[in-house]
């Protein structure tokens, strides 16, 4: 019996030193593996079918021909080089030695497969617009070096296809079904509906082993759920955490929070052709009621830097110092109203419910107007009704934002500013008006820098362009906005990117 | 003119007797929880009206200097993420509530009453189908068919109303039919019938008044989920816009700040919470001695 009770105990004892050795092998384990908390659902199949239910932005199991570099620059990356041998032919010469995930090596063939079926054929017009290639456009010269043809001269076409979205795949790929192969940093091993992807480590990749093992793509939506997943230690990392609990996650000696000013700019938006925001003296007055200082400092509890035009100036043609200045001056907003066609109506604002803090920037900005005599309207609705709202001109402010996914930014100017494009041409074609095209020499300014090859050139014409759109008070600016990064402050080698979704985890390390 | 006067006088008396004699008053007041969610609405009903005229501060007034105070004299329930005073949202928010509460239950309760009345005095394929037609909507889980109503009409404290409405009538409808169906068949309103009195008037004012008691609890019961439901959906944003300070809006509102601003989101809280219990505690008093298959005496010793 005693000997017996010793056997039990003896092997309770080894059981429970394997269990602790398996667990300090976990732990091991768990070293070079992370947790990211993403704003965005990383599995939403509704936008990410084409990648299997994957995001193709952050991910990072796939890859473009261009990447992007800190200033918004065109990056060599699967492409070694590009150059426009006229005005609509541009030639790029492949990366050699690149593996796919099934051990493959990146040739032209899978460069022409990705871009003649992957994206032109498959899905469909609105990639030929931004892209500004057709189906038949694209041609392999040798293994190596692919040549594009597009529909009109386009400078941007590096910087546009420098997108997570464009990406290169093998034919055999099976892309719907989630046979996802890349040449990325990491393979993808798991996509949880609604709650994670989780990608592995691809030892073979072009630049280099990686050193996380495995990272895991959690969807975290709710601001307040995120900071929650990384203050209970759930994740490792989490973007953009609740802006109420910034100044006590900063306070923490556990955690590291970081901001970075991105491509992205938020303003109201003013439909010009709608009476009574037609009138240019109420637009001014409506900038000059609004101080962005108070806004950042307070609202946005300092992240976000305060705008002076409608886009971020990451953006290398954008030049703010050009812009004119609306400095908060009640009296002479109030003057502007009264000089104005502006007859006591209640202006109609649209915010789109799943804007990050449009409900309270609206509110600051209903009381900054009442302020000086304009009353407002705010109407939170879902973006499909905002869009619908919006393409009918059934309004008269809109708070939105610009961006880029990619150094390729110049479609913010003619998709918004000009009279055929994305948001005025329905308007102008079916009634001659428009929402924020203010037409003649603004169209003309715009078209220059679209076409222009020559950077200085761009550049001056798309400053003029805004100079003459931020005079005329299309918009009133509100903030240049930031991300923000929380970690647990073990985790090191994150470098944070002006597009976010260029986020890069191959350094991503944990100390001790 | 004097003699009018005393029958005045008098009929007001005989009433005050009659009220302090009650025995149902007895029994409701007996019960100290009754007299408990009494009390909790009719302070709540008071703020409501009143609200407007004692809130310190406009509702709407943002002084973004001193945002997130935290209760202070000059702010009891301290000031939210824009600098609001969030005692008088709350105050503001009261009336909208109880207002939107009282006009939903209205509605419901007129539409069921008239659809139960029907059903049931009428009966035949009527109430065959008007029965299924309550049948089907009961089906329904009540919050999640108002929120595919409100999210189908648009967010507003309007579309709210509607959506609240529309989906809340049906209990009543079915509980006024029960009741009409056993009155229809008493003593009195067959006499009623055998002396040519007219449908309409017999259902008006032979079978109604015996079915006002079941409907009157189940109204008052229904006023506290409708702050909730109305609270609810302003919470993920189909309700009321801002600035309007409903108190649902302003909870979801709160939630971002609850750690290190804890008042903004439970000031409106603690007001849903304690509403609603009022409204219930309420309710259950007035079922234990208006509800005729309830004992309302007082309990005799034994």
């Amino acid at each position: 019996m005693y000997s017996s009770r010793r056997r039990f105990l003896a092997g309770v004892a080894g059981g429970g030193l394997a269990s602790l050795a398996g667990c300090a092998g976990d732990r091991t384990a768990d070293e070079t593996a992370f947790t990211i908390g993403l704003a965005s659902d990383p599995t939403d199949t509704s936008r990410y079918d084409n990648w299997g239910g994957m995001a193709p932005y952050w991910t990072r199991v796939i890859e473009p021909l261009v990447w992007g570099t800190d200033d918004m620059q065109p990056k060599p990356w699967l492409a070694t080089d590009w150059t426009a041998t006229d005005d609509t032919t541009w030639v790029f010469d492949l990366r050699e030695g690149v593996s796919f995930h099934n051990g493959e090596e990146l040739t032209a063939d899978d460069v022409v497969h990705t871009f003649e079926e992957n994206i032109l054929t498959e899905r469909g017009d609105f990639v030929y617009g931004w892209l500004h290639l057709e189906p038949g456009s694209v041609t392999k010269i040798d293994d190596y070096t692919v040549e594009f043809e597009t529909t009109d001269p386009f400078p941007g076409f590096p910087g546009t296809i420098a997108h997570n979205m464009i990406d290169i795949q093998p034919p055999d790929a099976d892309r719907r079904a989630g046979k996802i192969i890349g040449t990325g940093p990491f393979t993808l091993e798991e996509v949880r509906r609604g709650q994670h992807v989780r990608v592995e480590r691809f030892p073979d990749y072009w630049g280099g082993e990686p050193t996380p093992t495995e990272l895991t793509f959690r969807a975290a939506e709710d601001e307040t759920t995120r900071t929650d997943l990384l203050e209970s230690g759930e994740v490792d990392l989490i973007y953009n955490p609740s802006k109420g609990r910034l100044p006590a996650l900063r306070e923490r000696d556990d955690v590291r929070v970081d901001a970075q000013q991105s491509a992205g700019a938020v303003s109201t938006w003013i439909n010009i052709h709608r009476e009574p925001t037609d009138d240019v003296d109420l637009r001014r007055a409506l900038n000059h009621a609004i101080s962005q200082e108070e806004l950042v400092g307070t609202v946005l509890e300092g992240v976000g830097e305060p705008a002076r035009g409608p886009i971020s100036p990451v953006i290398d043609w954008v030049d703010e110092d050009e812009l004119p200045t609306y400095e908060r001056d009640r009296d002479t907003a109030r003057e502007l109203v009264d000089q104005s066609a502006y007859d006591d109506e209640e202006l109609t604002c649209l915010v789109s419910a799943d804007m990050d803090d449009g409900r309270t920037i609206s509110q600051v900005l209903e009381s900054q107007f009442g302020e000086i005599g304009v009353t407002v309207d705010i109407e939170l609705l879902e973006n499909a009704s905002v869009k619908d709202r919006t393409s009918r001109g059934e309004f008269h402010l809109h708070v939105g934002s610009t961006g880029s996914n990619s150094p390729g930014a110049d479609y913010i100017m003619w998709e918004n500013f000009h009279t055929m494009g994305v948001d005025n041409k329905d308007l102008y074609e079916a009634e001659g008006t428009g929402l924020y095209n203010l037409g003649g020499e603004v169209d003309a300014l715009i078209e220059t820098g679209y076409q222009s090859y020559e950077p200085a050139a761009k550049r001056d014409a798309y400053v003029e362009a805004q100079r003459r759109i931020m005079d005329a008070a299309v918009v009133v600016p509100l903030f240049y906005q930031e991300y923000v990064v929380a970690a647990d402050a073990a985790v090191e080698g994150l470098e944070l990117h002006p597009i976010e979704r260029f986020a890069e985890w191959r350094d991503l390390t944990r100390t001790a | 003119m004097s003699g009018a006067l005393d029958t005045v006088v008098t009929g007001l008396r005989r009433r005050y007797r009659a009220v302090r004699t009650s025995r149902t008053l007895a029994a409701f007041f007996a019960n100290p929880l009754n007299v408990a969610g009494l009390a909790i609405v009719v302070t709540l009903s008071i703020a409501a009206v009143l609200g407007p005229v004692v809130a310190p501060y406009d509702p709407a007034s943002q002084d973004l200097a001193n945002r997130l105070q935290p209760p202070t004299l000059a702010h009891p329930m301290g000031t939210d993420q824009l600098g609001r005073d969030v005692f008088s949202r709350l105050l503001y928010g009261a009336r909208l509530s109880f207002g939107i509460a009282v006009a939903v239950t209205a509605i419901r309760l007129v539409l069921g009453t008239a659809i139960g009345l029907l059903a049931g005095y009428v009966g035949g394929w009527v109430d065959e189908f008007l029965m299924r037609l309550v049948d089907v909507q009961l089906a329904f889980p009540g919050l999640v068919l108002a929120l595919v109503v409100a999210g189908i009409l648009g967010p507003s404290l309007r579309n709210v109303m509607l959506a609240l409405a529309v989906v809340g009538w049906a209990s009543y409808a079915r509980l006024v039919r029960g009741s009409v169906l056993s009155t229809k068949e008493r003593e009195f309103v067959k006499a009623a019938r055998l002396m040519g009195v007219s449908r309409v008037r017999i259902a008006v004012r032979h079978l109604l008044p015996n079915v006002v008691g079941p409907v009157i609890v189940l109204a008052t019961m229904n006023l506290g989920t409708v702050i909730l439901g109305t609270a609810g959906l302003s919470f993920i944003g189909l309700g009321a816009q801002p600035p309007t300070p409903e108190w649902g809006t302003m909870l979801s509102a709160g939630r971002h700040h609850l750690r290190g601003a804890w008042w903004i989101a439970n000031a409106p809280g603690a007001a849903i919470m304690l509403t609603v219990f009022g409204f219930n505690l309420l309710g259950d008093g007035l079922r234990d001695v208006l509800d005729p298959n309830h004992d309302a005496t007082l309990e005799k010793p034994t």
